[in-house]
């Protein structure tokens, strides 16, 4: 018990070290792109024809200045530091209150589609492991390359043609591409020699999965498991999008294209924190497996 | 029971469960808008959701009846406009409150006006008022009468105040006091806009009932027009504006849902080249989109019946200029629109082009090809740009499509000036020459291909401005048409900006709604909002509909 | 060889073979517009049938799939060497070398890369001709792939290299690009086969994408990217089967060439 809560802590500060050095640089880096990105001070209602001379030249004088990304940055970061995160440019409201409503939805539809898609995929791949034929083999192939060639916005099209919830799509695109991981990784396994050795010696197919070849896999699944992670925080912006979900990653799409700076930055960190807390689970998990194997 | 019929069972009951938005109950109609209105502020409403909030929300003395093209009575029991078009009289109805309950009198009326008129607020619709600089008069008589002086003369007054939505002067609530038949109760950004029937609204029906007949509208935040298609299939929404001609030809299978073709609007796909001075193109490139014959050449290659039968299923008239020839403004001496690539060959030798290899030449022995910019999220803009590409290297010309994000589009053509030739559509909200007049005018930002010249570049843009400050400043409808009449005409020979097609208006409803009177004008469906009604109310529908197979 | 897998290269020479000679077998042009002809089902003239603006579908088919599966694998190619080079020689060199790398991992993973490609688009020049930048298109798409494998490249990496066989390369004097090269990188690839395959079709849909964003292919210049963006709604294809084409041409495809790369990439397992 002492030793698993000397872990979690040492699991949490190392999260939140890296943390402060990765934000930085990532508002940072988010904070230039924008600014150099074409169309950052253009803005559409200066096309609208009823506008008079006057009025076009100060909508476009409003956004000249603020193409500082250095300023941009550490205004940006001075706010995060007191806990205002600006206010939305699109939306007219404060980027906490949006960050507030909008979270729950992408936590759930992350992490349930997550679950699932693991679920599915670890289930796949434990099924032709065990069965070892050629027809299941194949199948699981067919689907898996099938699913991962109809891209992520019409699989949240068709789900949501179907009345699903966008966790069911999430899921549908996570569990391909998890699959094609570990039934490499677990096949490759299963070919080593001491599970040779041991399935020689009659261990059954039950235990010479669980105990021979998953254990020394466990790193590379563990790895698989954080980029899934980065995956998942990447396809929930088309998904929120097609499937209507109101979540983080609708959000992040309509800062995007509206060059709005406080929330796209605000989600932008929002996903690299998410992704990087996978990636130091990831990686804490990885350093003591082949700790303890070497 | 059959299989198939278990399985529908199966399905519509759960997404009975599934879908809170078909259990609605009650009279509450539902539609979409494509993105946040921006504002909730009336005067400072200037995107497309915002406009729709303010039509259901707004009172205003005078409403446009979309169909008769008519101003009828609103807030204002009678008005007058002065012979030269600078003083308004108004009389109010009697009894008139705002949605709070606050009364609603010329002071109210009186400070809309001035906050809309003040320059600095740079508000689009008091920008269509303003006609030159100086501040509008207010004289109020009593609560109910009143007369509004304007600076100068304003055209299509009575038109303009269909889009001045009354602001209470008084009331805590400020702009969510609103007049008109419905009120904002709940906004989620991003997710919708609930608006519940105003109790305080003035207008009944001839039997003395109050209206709104409907209880309450749900606007869903729905950027993406398939989906949007879909849920209107489904009984999800009532009613949907604007459908792509794809979209649209689906629908009309669909037994459930009415899809009408509202006719030709005054929006138009354009095609314009870069002749700005300090556009940063080579010298022989700036030479041939100055050049009249060119642009006049490039206008006859040009297919405009393809563009019309084949980007839009026939859903769009091929383009004589600015305005459709059913508007009252439109000059019916203009020629028609003409495919003719020989005609396009004379041109181009007219001006010093050859033909030589299958290309065009200039007199420099320069091959003729240039880029036309586009909206890249825009898929019809990207059908009309490879139309034209085939037409035009059917005449020697080259043309590359360059499909840009739509900010970074605007910021080339609107800021740096860093394009040749540019594919957009105009929405023309009025097709009243005053509302075109930042198009026309040289000084103007939105001078298409030439903005916010400090003097006109041509004799001929100088004509133009001079004409179009002439039908500003007449009353007189009759020499306003015949002044319009010429500045077409000019257009038409000089071809600064190509015209391709005027769009149809394609709209679809649910059979559930009553009173539709479809408009090609904006808004086309819910212009007569406070007399529509639904026959079948909730998701229940859904579920006997699909138990009666 | 089995039959399955001699199937398999047939349909991948088949499939290459009629792309990369689109030209010589259709004698037409993937723009050549047959306007009489607009939206037609399959029939003698147009095998596929017509799109909108009466191109062959048949022809943009075949030009597509050369677009798409030549650029698209040197795309995933690119990301693959990248995510190998940097995932490997950080585990390599261990320590704070490897910190290093996970750290450029995470910042460029996170960064909102749509900007950059913006940014990309209005440098070049807008006369650039389509195939140039559908080029740069799959370049960038190479550039800014690799990150997601990095990490599952990296943990292989640190468990190939704790090995018997790697401590005794160690122990005879081997070390840097060899002990890298010859004896490292060959027994990570099924970690990076797997990210090849998980990328190679994700660069063919995101490039119908980037045309949202003025990169990707620019018209007429077709690839099934652009082709597979018809699919909107389920019923469309209903009524028109023969759109689903592209996507069945991209799925048999990407199928047969796993099922032949996994025979590739067991080979190389010398564990």
């Amino acid at each position: 018990m002492r030793r698993a809560l000397w872990v979690l802590a040492q699991v949490v500060c190392h999260t939140a070290g890296r943390l402060a050095l990765r934000l930085p640089l990532i508002a940072l880096f988010a904070c230039t792109l924008l600014c150099l990105a074409p169309g950052f001070d253009s803005d559409e209602r200066s096309l609208d024809i009823r506008l008079s001379a006057p009025s076009v030249a100060a909508l476009r004088h409003a956004q000249n200045g603020l193409r500082n990304p250095l300023r941009m940055c550490a205004a940006y970061l001075e706010g995060l530091a007191r806990g205002d995160l600006g206010e939305s440019t699109t939306f007219g409201v404060p980027v906490l209150d949006l960050a507030r409503e909008r979270w729950p939805a992408t936590c759930r539809s992350v992490l349930a589609g997550l679950g699932a898609g693991w679920i599915l995929a670890g289930g796949s791949t434990l099924l032709v492991m065990l069965w070892r034929s050629r027809a299941a083999s194949g199948a699981a192939a067919a689907l898996t390359t099938a699913l991962i060639c109809i891209p992520a916005a019409l699989v949240g099209t068709i789900v949501m043609l179907l009345d699903g919830p966008v966790e069911a799509a999430m899921a549908a695109v996570i569990f391909p591409r998890v699959y094609q991981y570990t039934s490499r990784v677990l096949a490759q396994a299963s070919t080593e020699p001491h599970v040779r050795a041991a399935e020689a010696a009659g261990v059954t197919r039950w235990r010479l999965f669980w105990f021979t070849c998953l254990p020394p896999a466990l790193p590379d699944l563990l790895a698989t498991a954080a980029a899934s992670v980065s995956m998942a925080l990447a396809s929930v912006v088309p998904l929120e999008v097609i499937c209507d979900s109101p979540g983080l990653g609708q959000l992040a799409w309509k800062a995007t294209l509206g060059r709005d700076v406080p929330l796209l930055v605000f989600v932008t960190l929002a996903m690299a924190a998410a992704a990087n807390l996978a990636n130091t689970l990831a990686d804490t998990g990885v350093r003591a497996l082949t700790r303890s194997r070497s | 029971m059959t299989a198939r019929n278990a399985a529908r069972l199966l399905l519509a009951s759960a997404s009975l469960l599934l879908s809170p938005l078909r259990a609605q109950a009650g009279s509450e109609l539902r539609l979409s808008l494509r993105h946040d209105p921006r504002t909730f502020d009336p005067a400072l409403v200037d995107e497309d959701a915002g406009e729709t909030i303010r039509y259901f929300t707004g009172g205003v003395l005078i409403r446009l009846n979309r169909l008769t093209g008519k101003p009828e009575a609103g807030l204002a029991e009678s008005w007058k406009v002065s012979p030269d078009g600078r003083t308004l009289h108004v009389r109010l109805r009697g009894g008139l409150r705002f949605s709070d309950g606050t009364p609603l009198t010329t002071g109210d009326v009186a400070f809309t006006f001035r906050r809309l008129m003040d320059p600095a607020l740079h508000s689009p619709t008091g920008d269509a008022f303003r006609s030159s600089a100086g501040v509008v008069a207010t004289v109020i008589r009593s609560p109910a009468e009143m007369t509004i002086v304007f600076p100068a003369r304003v055209a299509s007054l009575e038109r303009l105040l269909d889009q001045v939505a009354i602001q209470s002067a008084r009331s805590p609530l400020k702009e969510r006091a609103v007049a008109g038949p419905f009120v904002v109760n709940e906004y989620q950004a991003g997710a919708f806009v609930l608006l519940g029937r105003n109790q305080n609204y003035w207008k009944q029906d001839a039997r003395g009932r109050r209206l709104p007949y409907l209880d309450a509208v749900r606007f869903s935040i729905q950027s993406n027009r398939e989906m949007e298609s879909v849920r209107l299939r489904r009984g999800e929404v009532h009613m949907a504006e604007m459908l792509d001609p794809e979209i649209f030809d689906r629908l009309k299978k669909e037994p459930r849902v009415v899809a009408v073709d509202a006719g030709a609007t005054t929006d138009m796909e354009m095609l314009w080249f870069n002749q700005a001075g300090q556009a940063s193109l080579a010298e022989y490139k700036k030479a041939w989109f100055r050049s009249r014959e060119f642009r006049q050449g490039i206008s006859a290659a040009i297919n405009r019946s393809d563009i019309a039968r084949l980007a839009y299923r026939n859903y769009a008239e091929p383009a004589y200029g600015p305005l459709p020839p059913a508007s009252i403004w439109f000059n019916h001496k203009l020629l028609p629109p003409s495919y003719d690539p020989e005609q396009a060959r004379r041109w181009f030798e007219r001006a010093g082009f050859r033909f030589a290899g299958g290309r065009l030449w200039d007199a420099r022995g320069n091959t003729v090809d240039f880029s036309i910019v586009t909206n890249a999220a825009s898929k019809v803009h990207g059908q009309i740009a490879a139309l034209i590409q085939q037409d035009l290297q059917k005449v020697g010309v080259h043309v590359n499509i360059a499909s840009l994000e739509f900010r970074s589009l605007i910021e080339r053509i609107a800021e740096t000036s860093n394009y040749e030739a540019c594919l957009l559509g105009l929405v023309n909200v009025d097709d009243d020459p005053n509302g075109q007049m930042n198009l026309w005018l040289s000084a103007s930002a939105n001078h298409p291909w030439n903005p916010s010249q400090k003097s006109p570049a041509t004799a001929w843009e100088a004509e133009i401005d001079r004409m179009m400050s002439m039908q500003a400043a007449t009353a007189d409808q009759h020499q306003r048409k015949r002044v319009f009449d010429r500045v077409q005409e000019l257009v038409q020979q000089q071809a600064p900006v190509i015209f391709l097609v005027n769009p149809h208006a394609l709209v679809a409803y649910s059979r559930d709604l009553r009173d539709m009177l479809p408009s090609p004008a904006r808004p086309h469906l819910f212009w007569n909002i406070e007399r529509l009604s639904l026959a079948n109310s909730g998701g229940a529908t859904h579920a006997r509909a699909a138990l009666a197979h | 060889m089995n039959a399955v897998r001699a199937i398999c290269l047939v349909v991948v020479f088949g499939v290459y073979a009629c792309a990369l000679g689109a030209g010589l077998l259709t004698g037409g042009s993937y723009e050549l517009q047959d306007r009489s002809h607009a939206a037609e089902p399959p029939g003698r003239v147009h095998w596929l049938g017509t799109d909108d603006l009466g191109r062959d579908r048949l022809v943009r088919l075949l030009y597509g799939a050369r677009t798409s599966l030549v650029l698209a694998p040197a795309a995933a190619l690119l990301a693959a060497a990248l995510a190998t080079l940097i995932g490997s020689g950080a585990a390599l060199a261990g320590g704070r070398f490897e910190q290093a790398a996970l750290y450029l991992v995470d910042v460029v993973s996170s960064t909102p890369w749509f900007f950059a490609l913006l940014l990309m688009r209005a440098v070049l020049p807008l006369n650039v001709g389509p195939a140039v930048s559908v080029s740069i298109t799959f370049a960038i798409l190479g550039l800014l792939g690799w990150p997601h494998g990095v990490r599952p490249v990296a943990a292989r990496s640190a468990v190939v290299i704790r090995s018997e066989f790697m401590r005794q390369a160690r122990a005879s004097g081997i070390g840097g690009l060899r002990l890298l090269g010859v004896h490292l990188v060959p027994n990570l690839m099924p970690v990076v086969a797997a990210h090849f395959w998980a990328t190679l079709p994700a660069f063919i849909l995101a490039e119908a994408n980037l045309s949202l964003l003025g990169l990707g292919v620019a018209e007429p210049l077709p690839s099934l990217g652009n082709l597979m963006s018809e699919f909107r709604d389920y019923r469309v294809i209903a009524e028109r089967p023969w759109l689903l084409a592209p996507a069945v041409l991209l799925i048999a495809m990407i199928a047969a060439l796993q099922l032949i790369s996994r025979k590739v990439t067991a080979s190389y397992d010398c564990t």
